[in-house]
C-alpha cells in the first residue's frame, strides 16, 4: 500500500481549505502572543482565512477523486464540507467579539482553536481511511477541550472542560479499539479497500457473519455517538454546553457535530454502501442505528420539556437532531447520505444563529439564560426576538425555513430504505418538540418582563457594550439568509449533493 | 509461535481494566490514566493484526495513536491544573456545579 511514497502539488492542492485554515490559525496565534494592544486583526485575520479557505472549497466542489494515496478524498463530497466548516468558522468568530470582549478573553486565542477544530472537521469530512478520521477526530476534539475550559477563571468552565475531557478521551478509547477490530476484520483501514471488500460476495459473507466485525461496528458507532451526543452516551452534553462559553456551544454543538456525521456518514452510507446485497446484516445494521436515532429523539425531546435554562434546552433539543440525522444514517443510502448533509447544513445555521441569540442576550457571569429572562423580548428587543423566532420555527420544522425540508428530506429517505416505522416515530417525535421551541416565542411575544430593573443593573449586555454587534449582527444575518435560502430553494444543494459520491 | 487470539484476549482485558478504571474511580488522574491504559491495549490488538496480516497499517495507526495521546495528556493535564487552582481538588465526584 505504502510504497514510494511521495507528495505532488496534486495532493498539496487537493487538501488546500485544510491548509488554509491550518495556516490561518498559526498566523493568528502568533499574531496575538506578540501583540501589545488588543485589536481587531486578529478577528480580521480569521475571517479573511477562513472566506479564503470556504472558496477554495466551492471552487474545487467538482473535482473528483483522492489525494495522499486515497488517503483523503478530493471530491464534491469533502470540499462542500470545507466550505460548510469555514462558514460555520465566520459565524463562531463573528458571534464572539463582543461577548468574549465581555468576559476579558482575546479573541485571538479563541480564533485559533476554532480554527484548529474546524481543520479537524476537515479531515473527518474528508477521510477516506480511517486513520485519517481518527486523526480529524482527535484534532477537533483536543481543540473542544480547551475551547469548553476557554473562561480559566469560571469554575462552570472548568467543570465543563474536565467533563468534556475525560468523556471525549474515553470515547476515544471505544472509537480506536472499534477501528481495530475492523481492521482486524478487512485487512485494511481504507475505505475503498473496505467497500471493494464488501463487495466480493464471498469475503462479504464471511466479514459480515463474523463476530469481530460487529463489535468493531459497535465499538465505532458508540464511539461517534458520544462525540455527536446521542442518547445513551449523551451524559456529558448538557453539562458542557451549559458550562462552556456560549459562542463556543454554538460552535461545539454544530460544526462539531457536522463533522461527525461527516465521517459516520462517509463510512457508514458510502463505505458500506455494498452491504445491500445481505439483508440480514443490513438489517441488524439498521436496527443498531436506527434504535439509537429513536432514543435520542425521544429522549432530547421529552427532557427538554422540562428545561428551564436555555442553554441546557438548546443542548437537549441538540440530542434530539442528533437522533433525526442518525436515522438518515440508518437508511444506509446515497438518499440519506443527502438527506444527512442537507439536515447539517441547515442544522449549523439555525443552531448557531440561536445560540448567538443566547450569546447576545447574556450578561456577564453567565447571567440571563432563563427562559423568564426572555419574557417580553418582543417589545424591548424586537428584532432579536424575530431573529430568535426564525431560528426557533426552523428547529421545530416548520415551512418556510430550512428546518422544514430538511426533514422532510430525512424521513423520506428513512421511507425509501424501508424504515417507514422508524420514520413515523421520528415524526411523532418532531411533534413534541414543537412545544418547547414555541414556548420560546410565546414568552417573547405574549409575557410582560417580570423585573424591568435587570436590564438596567445588568452589568455588561448589549446595553452598555456596542463594540463587536456590528460583526455579531453580520453573523445572525448569515445564518439567518442561510435558512431562508435552503427553506425557498433546497434543490440547490440536493441537486449538487447528487453529484458527490459520483467517484 | 502464539496466536493471534492470545494477543486479542490481553488487551481485551487491558482493555476492560481501563473501562472499569474510568467508571469507578474518582480521581481525575487516575481516570486519565486508565484512558491511556485503553489506548495502550488497543494498541497492542493493532500491532497483533497487523504482525499477523502482514500489513503495514496497523503498527502506522499505532505512532498517530501515541502521538495523539501525549497532545491529549498535555491539554487534558492543563484542564485539571486550571480546575485544581480554582477549587483545590481533582476528584470528579466533587466537581458538581452543573447537574451530572
Amino acid at each position: 500500500m505504502i510504497s514510494g511514497f511521495q507528495i505532488s502539488a496534486r495532493d498539496i492542492y487537493g487538501v488546500m481549505p485544510l491548509l488554509i485554515l491550518a495556516g490561518t490559525g498559526l498566523v493568528v496565534l502568533m499574531w496575538d502572543a506578540f501583540e501589545k494592544v488588543p485589536t481587531r486583526i486578529p478577528l480580521l485575520l480569521t475571517v479573511l482565512g477562513a472566506l479564503a479557505a470556504g472558496a477554495t472549497g466551492i471552487i474545487n466542489i467538482e473535482n473528483t477523486g483522492r489525494v495522499f494515496n486515497g488517503m483523503i478524498l478530493n471530491n464534491g463530497y469533502s470540499n462542500f464540507y470545507s466550505a460548510l466548516f469555514s462558514v460555520a468558522v465566520v459565524i463562531a468568530v463573528l458571534l464572539a467579539e463582543r461577548y468574549l470582549k465581555d468576559e476579558e478573553v482575546l479573541i485571538g486565542e479563541y480564533s485559533a482553536l476554532t480554527l484548529f477544530a474546524a481543520c479537524g472537521m476537515i479531515m473527518l469530512a474528508s477521510g477516506n481511511d480511517l486513520i485519517v478520521t481518527f486523526l480529524g477526530l482527535e484534532t477537533m476534539s483536543i481543540a473542544f477541550y480547551v475551547l469548553a475550559g476557554l473562561f480559566r477563571r469560571r469554575q462552570e468552565s472548568n467543570e465543563a472542560a474536565l467533563k468534556y475531557f475525560l468523556l471525549g478521551a474515553f470515547s476515544t478509547g471505544f472509537f480506536l479499539y472499534g477501528i481495530a477490530l475492523l481492521y482486524g476484520s478487512f485487512g485494511t483501514t481504507n475505505l475503498d479497500g473496505i467497500t471493494a471488500a464488501l463487495s466480493i460476495p464471498a469475503k462479504s459473507a464471511s466479514v459480515l457473519a463474523s463476530p469481530m466485525f460487529w463489535m468493531g461496528m459497535g465499538m465505532l458507532i458508540v464511539g461517534f455517538a458520544f462525540k455527536v451526543a446521542a442518547f445513551p452516551f449523551h451524559q456529558w452534553a448538557p453539562d458542557v454546553y451549559e458550562g462552556a462559553p456560549t459562542v463556543v456551544t454554538g460552535f461545539m454543538s454544530t460544526a462539531g457535530k457536522a463533522g461527525a456525521f461527516g465521517a459516520l456518514v462517509l463510512i457508514v452510507n458510502i463505505a458500506m454502501a455494498p452491504m445491500t446485497g445481505n439483508p440480514a446484516a443490513l438489517n441488524k445494521m439498521q436496527t443498531l442505528i436506527g434504535v439509537l436515532a429513536l432514543a435520542s429523539m425521544f429522549y432530547g425531546n421529552i427532557t427538554a420539556l422540562s428545561q428551564m435554562n436555555i442553554k441546557r434546552m438548546l443542548a437537549y433539543s441538540s440530542i434530539a437532531h442528533a437522533g433525526y440525522m442518525l436515522l438518515g444514517v440508518a437508511a444506509m443510502s446515497q438518499a440519506g447520505a443527502t438527506s444527512v448533509t442537507l439536515y447539517l447544513t441547515v442544522y449549523t445555521f439555525m443552531q448557531m444563529g440561536a445560540f448567538g441569540v443566547v450569546g447576545l442576550l447574556e450578561k456577564q457571569g453567565g447571567v440571563g439564560l432563563n427562559l423568564s429572562d426572555y419574557a417580553g423580548l418582543g417589545r424591548r428587543k424586537p428584532v432579536l426576538a424575530f431573529v430568535m423566532s426564525i431560528m426557533m420555527l426552523s428547529l421545530t420544522g416548520i415551512p418556510p425555513f430550512g428546518g422544514f425540508f430538511a426533514k422532510y428530506y430525512l424521513f423520506t429517505a428513512a421511507i425509501q430504505s424501508g424504515l417507514t416505522g422508524y420514520a413515523i416515530l421520528g415524526m411523532i417525535a418532531t411533534l413534541i418538540s414543537v412545544y418547547f421551541y414555541l414556548r420560546v416565542m410565546v414568552v417573547m411575544y405574549f409575557r410582560d418582563a417580570e423585573e424591568p430593573a435587570l436590564q438596567v443593573s445588568g452589568g455588561g449586555g448589549i446595553a452598555l457594550s456596542t463594540t463587536g454587534n456590528i460583526s455579531a449582527w453580520a453573523a445572525l444575518a448569515i445564518a439567518t439568509i442561510g435558512i431562508s435560502v435552503l427553506g425557498l430553494l433546497p434543490m440547490i444543494l440536493t441537486n449538487l449533493a447528487k453529484t458527490f459520491y459520483l467517484h | 509461535m502464539v496466536p493471534l487470539s492470545h494477543y486479542l484476549t490481553v488487551s481485551a482485558v487491558l482493555f476492560m481494566i481501563g473501562t472499569a478504571g474510568v467508571l469507578f474511580r474518582r480521581n481525575a488522574i487516575i481516570i486519565f490514566m486508565c484512558v491511556e491504559l485503553m489506548l495502550n491495549a488497543v494498541n497492542l490488538t493493532l500491532i497483533a493484526f497487523s504482525q499477523f496480516l502482514g500489513d503495514q497499517t496497523g503498527q502506522i495507526l499505532v505512532f498517530f495513536v501515541m502521538t495523539v495521546a501525549a497532545a491529549e495528556a498535555a491539554v487534558g493535564l492543563a484542564i485539571v491544573i486550571s480546575l485544581f487552582r480554582n477549587k483545590q481538588t481533582v476528584d470528579v465526584s466533587k466537581v458538581n456545579i452543573l447537574k451530572w
